[in-house]
């Protein structure tokens, strides 16, 4: 009988002592959830997260698929780059000869990580919400930064394909992702979060990086400029050269040199409007840098790699166009239409690095070589271009031409590497040189733009002027004590009568100011041409570089397609017409 | 200890004799059961007693007795002296053993009063009846019964006198009758199917009744194996659900590392994908796939779950080579069947593998020693190209393009490439020159950026450099032992198993020991724990699928390089390859395989139990036992300055990684069984479990560290690099359960079992935690009824039918939750100062959560039956069954517009795989001449998607094909799962008409179909409908089922005399690989074995297309379409041994020598290196990523011997 007691009370103590339901709730192991950040350090390190998504590389994203800067979306496509070849980034290719298709990866990848970067400014707005220790002002901030980043996030998806879905916080509450619609039109919605930011936003901040008031009337302003609303631009616009100041509280205006615009050194300049802050040796393993331009560097950086150094490579049509005429203007015809490409200029296409060459000697934009690279001119402070060797050797060059990009690479003397080879450092990799999403030279174009379509065109001549007026007296590129080349290059001085003239003439200027920065495909879509340009471009393109041969631009190109992806798991999505 | 040769002369024997019987059986058959004996025959069971009779007397021998005991006979002398002096071997004989010996032969009995043992007369008329069956007055007789190690008769059973062509067999009791004896000297031979055949020398006297009982020991695939649960043990008659059983015989006879691999080929039912490699497990899938996250099956070592994978945030540790010695392997059993498998609820969801290791055996004690030492070599080498095709190949696709050809520099610029007698590397891409030219005076050689090598124009063959046999050893010693209150066994061994790749290896040494204690009559305890050390170096297999087209795989890089490149350089460095531009691809794995002999990786790993047990009252048992896991993990590595590289960084690097992985359950159960009138027997427990995995792991990287030397690879020698961040994390799940189960069996014919089991589990949401999971089966032994005796030649036969409900939630920890991870440098940090140099540290969602995720169940029927027929032997087992997966976990993919974080795990889908099994054993001739016994089993099944949770999608793509992105697996309703997805191959493009009258390809990757290229299947529209003469992603379809339609293993073993051979063929047949690899390395850019039957206007009947430099993507080739597909059927020579087993001699019990060779002979159609592809990813079934370690032959000289 005793044993039998005994018996009773061990199993008994046994099974009631296991029988804690807390022992089955196990929290989740070394990181939080969303409720740990509803107060102001928690806010800010939201919001800290959502601006990292401009520099394009967040947990799902490639590096060049997802480039913050836009270059395979922006440049490839708009022939002011070649990409090099089908065996070194076959997307890139794919895209460049305009055979992209919904099941092409980088499409997903892009998606993604522009909703990506809604998510985590839609986290912001929603713990901003729910902090208990923010006042009213720091609430307001927060939420108006991230509502701006929200809203660039999603022009970034608006502008590569026009119908997509706009997500906010009610949807991350609802969490009904796989019923989102595109066929609401979101310009609206973009518009309403940027004037919440213009409405809410200080005009200066306490850190550069961060956007202020005037950064989301620039914003909203480009926001107008791709819905053509001319007259709601035109007036934003107007304010804004007036009144804007950068985040650090000074005036808009040009950089007196116009390479300060892609110099660490230099970067929140005056110019700067909005900019992603790449940074360096941070800890970041080179993540903050600008990975998405990792390769788009001349060979030296790699030795004798296979795979860099091919990828962005200015196209012969796009250094043409820095000619000048013997006015120092742009070289047009009357009706403003480009007569640069109709002879080439001199290259070393072709030409080993041994073979003699001598340089174009006819009259040059001098923003050519602070844009491209190109035999015989000092790139940056790493020393003259030697042609081939830098362009990846013959092959290299067949593949990708002779000229090399510029704007997204940083200085020798500023390599911070460690160990001077580091991939994931400055030196070899990813540049901490900020790159513009808007810079006020481009602010000043919109606004000649908008004098051309509504307004006067005279207004739109001293816009474009005071633009060329920097590249006039901008600091240039030397070969020791001379101009490294035949630099000549002035402002319209004739009164401007003609509308279509005018017009082409701001596009022109437009190219030639923000080359390879990633706008130009877009604004050819704006602006209506981008088929037209295209073919009339790869006609002559496909003579001088193999793999443009048979490359045609087809009426769908206008828009990517939708990730095929993305509309098998939300069958609410509806693919762009022709793909 | 096999006869037992009990003594009686009495049909209704005494209590004692019974009481005495049954303990003695018990022991031997290593039942761990309390039994509240009789105070009698316990005493004289204590008691050993050391005799030897020589022709004896009876009274002599209790003479003998009581000189060595303090028992004292009584007996009348009269009738002691009637019987023939006794003949006894030199033993150490239980006082009670003994006294069944000497009177088995006479009508005497006995009886124990205090320390007396009175000698007595059996009643007359009992020794009459006994006289009534001698057929003659002069012969003698045996007669007794024979059973089973469960003490049931064995039906069936032989016995027979040897040479005497006198013979019988069991009755449905067990007993038999050999009458008509003449006395003499004979030998005796019982033997019955699954069972081990004993031989016996017995005497015969006149008028003699000897009764000679005998207990069988069972062999494997018999349905009399004992089907341990590690809950409970049964024997295979009585078992109503499915169950096959594997022994340690088996199991030995394949050479391998793990037990994953020595199942191979076993069992109907279950599948092993052999990964090749030191120390890599096999995968193993009972009844195909059943889930899309973890698969692997559940093991029980000795009572002790073991989950491999589950609970574990790094992976590797954590691996059943690493936990278990097979050579400990008493005994495997699988349970295929809910029934079964409810038990384990939540964990056996994938099947259950019970593993008994050895324990000790009752009688002295014993030691073994096991050897096997050999070499492995390589089973395929793949044949290379030549340098000068390769080069005249790349060649002819720029020619084929239309375009220069970018390698002058290298192959010259004539009109066909001349292969170079020396490359130079350095800072600038390599450049080929002649062996005359300046660039190649060596005395311009400079390892940091001028390197000189001499070309290797006859060609490297990669495969032979980096493959050779490797030296295999394994050695076992064993002892052990038991007496009626503990047992014990104790068993060490050591592995040293070399890769056939260069540095790779793995080496085990462990120890085991078993022990079990019986306090008191109704207490016991017990343990077992086995210790192991591990060390490996092998190729990184996991996670393949995430690095399957790179060539950072020593194995892929061996089809990739090119056999122009010399191994070493002119210096003898290893020759660089990181500027071989003009190369092609690949990375010299030299390089690799030299660093990775200072990577090491230390596993300990400990697993055990310990139990406590009392009966408190009769038939009453409580159990509460402790079972534990440690399995801690170092793994270091050291990488010298990137020597391959052509600019060296100089920079060292050292890493560190420890990872532990913890596991304890505590079990409490109480159970109780009766029999009422011989009619209901009725068993029952109850249990309570809770359970914890804790699992933690820690990197870090150090660099440029003091010294090259192996003695400075420590952390403390080295500098932390800002750029290489400490890592760390961990995972704990929990989980609770309680469980029961009732078995009922009416009249030994109808037999009733019924589980029920609670489970709670930590993985899921709070409201989610818990399932119930039942399960029901019954039986019914035909053989057993009445209208069964006249068929003689059915010797047992039990339908069986069962359903149960299994849950799984074998998914990673913590994915209930969304997670933000906060102060990330990666994904998180943003330079808000615009310093270009810093950043602030920010947070971003990393995960998804899903409250609402729940447990995945698996939900199956089976219909079996379980036969013997002839006598037992032959013995059939057959299996029906229906598996249902419902609400299977898969981190579905999530629209984008959520974002970039993980995936949740949701319960997404139905599927169903439907399979038969057939098992058959035979056992024939005559095991002193020639004997012989074969095994055989094949399996099938189907497998069908019934659901996809329309929210998320209408299908799942589980794998992409890397050269097009597009997707490659796919897993949609009213198809297999994981199915082939591609475009259907139409053949090669002709000619330019060909190609018009063809449908075109546009929206897939390239518009350029062309001549030379492929051409599809158009086989509808873009929306449906009718073809639509243009080939486009709706064109694709399913291409091929990665399922085999069945699964075969033949197992025959002949004897003859002392010889044995063993012949052991496995295969599969009817599954589709799709050979992925083969994009890569038939296809320009990794020009591979093969590669050459291109297509041209000369080769139109070529099986490849024509190479041209329009990249995968230029061309539409590099799809994934049915050109990839091949038949996967194979039937593999596993093993073929022949052993000698030397007679018995007084200096050992056994010796026996082998030789043995291992995957001697593969028969298959399939083109790659190996059908075996499987690595365990059920997205990638049947993908063959050409990344796999290759299998190897073994040829091994082995031994064992018995002291």
């Amino acid at each position: 009988m005793k044993r039998i007691f005994y018996f009773i009370t061990v199993v008994s103590t046994v099974i009631t002592a296991g029988c804690h339901k807390s022992f089955l709730n196990v929290p989740p192991q070394g990181q939080q959830s969303i409720e740990a950040y509803y107060n102001y350090t928690g806010v800010q390190n939201l919001l800290t997260g959502a601006y990292h998504d401009l520099t394009g590389i967040s947990t799902n994203s490639g590096w060049w698929s997802t480039s913050g800067t836009y270059w395979v979306y922006g440049d490839v496509t708009a022939g002011d780059a070649f990409t090099g070849g089908p065996n070194t980034l076959p997307d890139v290719s794919t895209i460049e000869q305009f055979e992209v298709s919904p099941f092409t990866g980088y499409m997903d990848d892009q998606w993604t990580t522009d909703y990506d970067g809604v998510s985590r400014a839609n986290n912001t707005i929603i713990a901003a919400e729910n902090a208990t220790d923010m006042n009213d002002q720091q609430r307001t901030e927060a939420l108006a930064e991230a509502r701006f980043l929200r809203a660039h996030y999603h022009f970034n998806a608006k502008i590569m394909w026009k119908n997509v879905p706009w997500v906010d916080e009610t949807v991350v509450k609802t969490g009904n992702y796989s019923t989102l619609s595109n066929s609401v039109d979101i310009w609206p919605m973009i518009e309403a979060d940027l004037q919440f930011a213009y409405d809410s936003l200080p005009e200066q901040q306490s850190q550069v990086g961060r956007v202020n008031k005037w950064a989301a009337a620039c914003y909203l302003a480009k926001c107008y400029m791709f819905q053509a609303k001319y007259d709601s631009a035109l007036a934003l616009l107007n304010t804004i050269i007036a009144q804007g100041k950068n985040s650090a509280g000074v005036a808009y205006d040009l950089n007196s040199c116009f390479h300060d615009n892609f110099d660490a050194a230099t970067e929140n300049s005056k110019e700067a409007v909005f900019q992603i802050q790449f940074s360096v040796d941070d800890n970041s393993y080179g993540y903050n840098s600008d990975l998405g331009e990792t390769g788009n560097v001349p060979n030296l950086f790699y030795g004798p790699d296979p795979y860099y150094g091919y990828w962005k490579r200015p196209t012969f049509n796009l250094v043409n166009a820095f000619k000048t005429d013997v006015n120092g203007l742009p070289m047009m015809d009357a009706s403003g239409t480009d007569t640069s490409n109709v002879t080439n200029m001199t290259n070393d296409m072709g030409l080993a690095g041994s073979d003699p060459f001598t340089p174009y000697a006819g009259t040059l934009d001098p923003r050519l070589d602070w844009s491209v690279g190109r035999r015989g001119i000092p790139y940056l402070d790493w020393g003259v271009d030697p042609g081939q060797d830098w362009a990846g050797g013959s092959s290299g060059q067949a593949i990708g031409g002779p000229y090399l990009p510029m704007k997204n690479v940083y200085m020798a003397s500023q390599d911070y590497g460690i160990g001077g080879n580091n991939f994931y450092a400055a030196g070899g990799a990813g540049s901490s040189v900020n790159y513009s999403i808007i810079r006020f030279a481009e602010v000043l174009l919109w606004a000649a733009e908008s004098e051309v379509e509504i307004g006067s065109l005279e207004n739109a001549r001293a816009l474009v002027n005071r633009v060329r007026t920097r590249a006039v007296s901008t600091c240039q590129v030397m070969n020791g004590a001379n101009p490294a080349a035949n630099y000549f290059v002035n402002t319209y001085a004739t009164t401007w009568t003609d509308q279509t003239f005018a017009r082409n003439a701001v596009r022109f200027e437009s190219r030639l100011e923000l080359a390879l920065e990633g706008h130009r495909f877009f604004d050819l879509v704006r602006w209506g041409i981008a088929e037209d340009y295209m073919n009339a471009y790869l006609q002559t393109e496909q003579t001088r570089i193999d793999h443009l041969k048979g490359v045609t631009f087809k009426a769908q190109n206008i828009y990517f397609p939708i990730p095929q992806k993305e509309i098998g798991l939300d069958h609410n999505l509806k693919q762009n017409t022709g793909y | 200890m096999h006869a037992l040769p009990a003594v009686s002369t009495s049909k209704t024997k005494s209590r004692i004799m019974r009481v005495s019987c049954f303990l003695v059986a018990i022991s031997c058959s290593g039942l761990q059961m309390l039994m509240a004996g009789s105070g009698k025959a316990q005493g004289l069971n204590d008691v050993k007693v050391s005799l030897e009779l020589n022709n004896e007397s009876l009274k002599t021998a209790f003479n003998r007795i009581e000189k060595q005991t303090d028992f004292r006979f009584a007996y009348n002398k009269k009738e002691v002296d009637n019987y023939r002096n006794i003949t006894l071997p030199k033993d150490n004989y239980t006082l009670q053993n003994l006294l069944e010996i000497l009177l088995g032969n006479t009508y005497l009995s006995y009886r124990l009063v205090r320390n007396k043992i009175i000698i007595f007369q059996k009643e007359k008329e009992v020794a009459a009846a006994v006289t009534s069956q001698i057929s003659a007055p002069d012969d003698g007789s045996i007669k007794g019964k024979i059973t089973n190690e469960q003490d049931q008769p064995v039906v069936g059973a032989s016995i027979e006198l040897v040479g005497q062509n006198k013979g019988s067999a069991a009755d449905n009791l067990g007993n038999y009758t050999l009458p008509g004896i003449k006395p003499g000297k004979y030998t005796l031979r019982v033997s019955g199917i699954g069972f081990e055949t004993i031989m016996q020398d017995i005497t015969v006297t006149d008028n003699q009744v000897l009764e000679m009982n005998f207990q069988l020991k069972s062999n494997n695939s018999a349905l009399d194996q004992v089907i341990v649960t590690g809950y409970s043990r049964q024997s295979k008659r009585d078992v109503t659900g499915a169950a096959s059983t594997v022994s340690a015989d088996l199991i030995s006879q394949t050479p391998v590392t793990d037990v994953t691999t020595a199942l191979q080929g076993r069992v109907a039912g279950v599948s092993v994908d052999d990964q090749g490699g030191p120390g890599n497990s096999g995968i193993i899938r009972i009844r195909g796939v059943g889930s899309l996250g973890n698969n692997d099956p559940l093991y029980v070592i000795d009572g002790v779950q073991v989950r491999i994978g589950v609970g574990n945030s790094s992976n590797g540790s954590q691996n059943i080579g690493n936990l278990l010695n097979p050579n400990d392997i008493e005994s495997v059993t699988i349970l295929k069947d809910p029934s079964l498998t409810a038990l384990y609820g939540s964990e056996g969801s994938n099947g259950v593998i019970v593993i008994t290791t050895k324990s000790g055996k009752r009688g002295e004690p014993q030691l073994e020693y096991s050897t096997y030492i050999g070499d492995q070599m390589p089973s395929k080498y793949p044949t290379m190209i030549t340098p000068q095709d390769q080069a005249s190949a790349l060649f002819k696709s720029y020619v084929n393009s239309g375009q220069s050809f970018p390698y002058g520099s290298f192959y010259g610029t004539g009109s066909t490439p001349v292969l170079p007698d020396y490359i130079i590397e350095g800072p600038t891409p390599n450049t080929g020159v002649a062996a005359n030219d300046p660039a190649a005076n060596p005395s311009l050689y400079n390892f940091d950026n001028y390197r000189i090598l001499k070309a290797n124009k006859t060609g490297t063959n990669w495969w032979k450099t980096l493959l050779k046999p490797a030296f295999t050893q394994n050695h076992q010693v064993a002892i052990s032992g038991a007496t009626d209150k503990s047992n014990y066994a104790i068993t060490m061994g050591y592995l040293d198993d070399n890769g056939i790749l260069l540095n790779s290896y793995f080496k085990r040494i462990s120890l085991r020991v078993n022990t079990d204690f019986k306090i008191k009559p109704w207490l016991r305890i017990g343990e077992n724990v086995e210790f192991s050390y591990t060390t490996n170096n092998t190729i990184n297999t996991s996670n393949l699928a995430n690095n399957q087209n790179n060539f950072n795989n020593d194995i892929t890089n061996l089809y990739a390089l090119s056999p122009l490149l010399p191994t070493h350089d002119i210096a003898g460095n290893i020759a660089g390859t990181g500027g071989a531009q003009n190369l092609l691809g690949g990375s010299n794995p030299l390089i690799s395989r030299t660093n990775s002999a200072s990577a090491k990786s230390y596993t300990e790993g400990v697993i055990g139990s310990a139990y406590i047990e009392i009966e408190p009252i009769k038939n009453l048992t409580f159990q509460s036992k402790i079972g534990a896991q440690f399995v801690p993990n170092q793994y270091h590595s050291f990488s010298d300055s990137f020597p391959q590289e052509p600019i060296p960084s100089h920079l060292t690097y050292y890493y560190e990684g420890n990872s532990s992985y913890t596991d304890w359950r505590w079990l409490n159960k109480v159970a109780y069984s009766i029999t009422i009138k011989d009619i209901h027997k009725i068993s029952a427990f109850a249990a309570y479990e809770a359970r914890q995995y804790q699992s933690r792991y820690d990197n870090i990287v150090m660099t440029n560290l003091i010294s090259n030397l192996p003695n400075f690879q420590y952390v403390s020698a080295g500098v932390l690099n800002a750029n290489f961040p400490p890592s760390g994390l961990g995972a704990v799940q929990t989980g609770t359960s309680v469980f029961g189960n009732v078995t009922y069996s009416l009249m030994d014919k109808y037999l009733f079992s019924g589980t029920i089991r609670y489970d709670g589990s930590s993985i899921f949401g709070m409201n989610y935690q818990y399932g119930t999971f039942p399960a029901l089966s019954a039986g019914w032994r035909v053989s057993q009824e009445k209208f069964m005796e006249p068929i003689t030649w059915v010797n047992d036969l039990k339908l069986r039918a069962s359903w149960g409900k299994a849950g799984n939630d074998a998914i990673p920890q913590g994915k209930q939750f969304g997670l933000i991870t906060s102060n990330d440098p990666i994904y998180g940090g943003y330079d808000l100062g615009g310093t270009n140099t810093s950043q602030i540290l920010g947070a971003y969602g990393s995960q998804f959560g899903n409250p609402y995720v729940h447990w995945e169940t698996n939900v199956t029927t089976n219909i079996g039956a379980d036969a013997a027929f002839l006598k037992n032997r032959l013995t059939v087992s057959f299996n029906w069954y229906d598996r249902k997966t419902e609400g299977l976990l898969y981190p579905a993919p999530e629209p984008g517009t959520e974002g970039a974080g993980a995936v949740p795990y949701k319960n997404i889908m139905s599927f169903t795989n439907k399979g038969i099994e057939l098992e058959l054993g035979f056992r024939g001739g005559n095991p002193d001449k020639f004997g012989y016994d074969m095994n055989f089993n094949i399996s099938g099944y189907k497998s069908n998607v019934d659901f996809i949770d329309g929210d998320s999608a209408t299908f799942i793509d589980l794998a992409t094909f890397a050269p097009t992105h597009y997707n490659l697996t796919r897993s949609m309703v009213g198809h297999p799962v994981s199915s082939f997805y591609g475009f259907v191959f139409n053949g090669i493009y002709q000619n330019q008409a060909d190609v018009q009258n063809s449908p075109t390809q546009s929206g897939i990757p390239s518009a350029a179909a062309g001549v030379g290229h492929f051409k599809f299947k158009d086989l509808t529209g873009p929306n449906g409908g009718k073809p639509d003469g243009n080939v486009g992603p709706e064109d694709e379809t399913f291409i091929g089922n990665p399922n085999p339609k069945f699964s075969f293993g033949y197992n025959l073993n002949l004897y003859y005399h002392h010889f044995d051979v063993g012949i052991f063929i496995q295969g599969v047949y009817g599954n589709k690989i799709f050979n992925y690899w083969r994009a890569f390395s038939q296809w320009p850019g990794a020009l591979g074995a093969g590669s050459l039957n291109t297509w041209s206007p000369q080769n139109t009947n070529a099986k490849l297309p024509i190479y041209t430099q329009d990249g995968v993507n230029g061309n539409n080739d590099a799809l994934p379409s049915s050109f990839f597909v091949e038949d996967g059927s194979y039937a593999r020579l596993k093993t073929l041994q022949l052993g000698y087993t030397f007679p018995k001699n007084s200096a050992f019990k056994r010796l026996r020598i082998y030789v043995q060779a291992y995957n001697l002979l593969t028969l298959t159609h399939y083109s790659g290196l190996d059908p075996e592809v499987n690595n365990g990813n059920p997205g990638t079934l049947g993908v063959d990523f050409g990344t796999q370690y290759p299998s190897s032959k073994k040829i091994l000289f082995g031994l064992n011997l018995g002291l």
